[in-house]
């Protein structure tokens, strides 16, 4: 598959004043995504994710590195990556005394649809938005989620090779983040679209992305495909015993067990890392857990979760930056 | 430009759908050629010779510069305060930033959204001033000056000063936080604006052709250097940069 971003030592510093010291938002971030691919991009806040998303979109100048996106340098050819990009941020505002029909219209023009298209383009949008009842109404009428979907139809209305979501679903109730991210998922199964999803929701980037990239820092610290950065943080599934309530010398009893990688304690779960899933090994853990009196509620092999793995990546970053310092 | 004009045309039809706006645009836009237009009338009737009307007109200009200028530069400048900032509070200017459309494009949009209104209303405000003072007062403010007068301050300095009123709006508009704060800040420029338009309207008769020109000429540079200015500071870095 073809490269739609090649981002070499992309690098965004904001200048500071004398109020507040300069800020390095992106640090010399090397990044590549093929066409077709749903890339998730996962970060705490302040990461750099947002700048990444606005200078790969040209709407900011990188302060250092190349880029090409869509085919075209960053750089010199800036309204074409423009064209070629669909951007969504996060929570924008709709221009609201426009209807849906009117604002979709706007865009696909500026966005050089052909005249002779332009409607086609709406309607379609707007039906895959299910939102085509809704056409003539003024977007000051819709709801959060509405509003949420006609800005990904913005977004997607001029047929971009690279759509960029930055917190697709913030700040919706649990029907309309579901009705947005079955949107996006519609939308990504084009082989020829590719997505780039910025999102503090572990589940969703797990669901919809092909492969995650976490950033912290300005700097891409871990990437691979959900699966694989799992099994990159715990080589083996953990082993979870959920305790009435989970006292030191439990985690000790368990910990100090041969074959037992780590031990994790979640509120009252203790997650139980086995290399190699011996059913001995399990049976021997419940065992000494009964032996110090715990109180088992409930137990069985589970796979480690992606916040389990993007938590410990995090911490392993921070850890690496502490040694070297 | 057709970008530019798809811009102005959405920002016209989003701030005409503003009733607070338009009651601030239009309320002076028709009730100060109204109230001129009347006054004038009454003042011409009451003078009983022509050539006291005649004389009573020609001094009379700096009157009808103001009210075009004022309501003129008035409705551009409330359109151009809030051309950006208003987009920025809504949090509707990285959609638009996100287009293909360049930073000129989306400069240039943004002061034909204010400019034309406030063309509009100049020369809508002459027409009722001379409207009011014909319907009501059975008058002709016409006579005087000349007709060619009233055409060259119409087609010239106007859209000159409107422009240059509408240039600084956008750019103010670009480094505000509210659109009181624009709106006030635009005001202001406004004064200067005005002043020029009346000066040049009492004085330009007793001057040269020459020297007209020349302050016509100067206007017209004033009003592309403060649109070159507008169009370098209201870049996507700048605008962003203000956003975060």
């Amino acid at each position: 598959m073809p490269l739609v971003i090649e981002a070499k030592g992309l690098t965004r510093v904001y200048r500071g004043s004398t109020r507040r010291p300069a800020i390095r938002a992106v640090d010399g971030l090397d990044l590549q995504v093929a066409q077709g691919e749903v890339l998730g991009l996962l970060g705490p806040n302040g990461a750099g994710k947002t700048t990444m998303v606005r200078m790969l979109s040209c709407i900011l100048r990188p302060t250092d590195g190349t880029a090409r996106v869509a085919g075209y340098d960053i750089r010199e050819r800036p309204g074409e990556v423009r064209a070629a990009c669909g951007v969504s941020m996060e929570s924008p505002g709709l221009y609201e005394r426009l209807t849906a029909q009117e604002y979709l219209a706007f865009f696909a023009r500026l966005c050089d649809v052909a005249e002779g298209h332009v409607l086609a383009r709406v309607e379609e949008q707007l039906r895959a938005a299910a939102l085509w009842d809704r056409r003539d109404d003024p977007l000051a009428t819709f709801s959060k989620g509405m509003c949420q979907k006609v800005n990904i139809a913005r977004a997607l209305v001029h047929h971009p090779r690279l759509v960029f979501l930055d917190e697709p679903t913030s700040g919706l109730d649990v029907e309309a983040a579901t009705a947005v991210r079955e949107h996006i998922r519609e939308m990504s199964q084009h082989a020829e679209t590719t997505f780039v999803i910025c999102t503090h929701n572990l589940p969703e980037a797990e669901r919809l992305s092909h492969r995650i990239a976490l950033m912290k820092a300005g700097r891409i610290v871990a990437a691979g495909a959900p699966e694989e950065l799992k099994r990159r943080v715990f080589r083996a599934d953990a082993f979870r015993i959920r305790l009435r309530q989970v006292l030191p010398h439990h985690r000790e009893a368990v910990a100090s067990l041969p074959g037992v990688a780590a031990v994790e304690v979640q509120d009252n779960v203790l997650a139980v890392h086995i290399p190699a899933a011996k059913e001995q090994t399990t049976r021997e853990i419940l065992r000494r857990l009964a032996e110090s009196r715990a109180d088992i509620i409930s137990f069985g092999p589970e796979g480690p979760s992606l916040e389990e793995a993007y938590l410990h990546l995090l911490r392993q970053d921070k850890e690496k930056e502490e040694a070297d310092e | 430009m057709n970008r530019a004009l798809l811009i102005a045309r959405k920002d016209m039809k989003e701030a005409f759908g503003q009733r607070a706006l338009m009651l601030r645009v239009l309320l002076p836009a028709i009730v100060l050629p109204i109230l001129y237009g009347v006054v004038t009338g009454i003042l011409i009737r009451g003078s009983d010779l022509d050539r006291d009307q005649a004389g009573f007109l020609s001094g009379m200009i700096w009157l009808f510069a103001a009210i075009v200028g004022v309501v003129g530069t008035s409705t551009g400048g409330v359109m151009a305060a809030q051309a950006i900032v208003q987009e920025r509070l809504r949090r509707t200017i990285e959609s638009l930033l996100a287009t293909p459309a360049s930073d000129w494009e989306i400069f240039a949009g943004k002061v034909l959204a204010a400019f034309l209104p406030g063309l509009a209303a100049g020369y809508g405000a002459g027409l009722l001033y001379f409207i009011s003072a014909r319907a009501l007062c059975d008058v002709t403010p016409l006579a005087v000056p000349g007709v060619m007068f009233f055409v060259r301050f119409i087609a010239l300095v106007l859209p000159i000063v409107v422009a240059i009123e509408v240039a600084a709006g956008v750019t103010i508009s670009g480094r505000c936080g509210t659109v009181t704060g624009a709106a006030q800040a635009s005001a202001l420029t406004s004064i200067p604006v005005i002043g020029a338009i009346i000066y040049l309207a009492y004085r330009a008769r007793e001057w040269p052709l020459s020297e007209v020109f020349a302050l016509v000429s100067s206007l017209a540079a004033l009003a592309v250097v403060l649109l070159y200015l507008g169009a370098r500071v209201m870049g996507r870095e700048e605008i962003i940069a203000r956003l975060d």
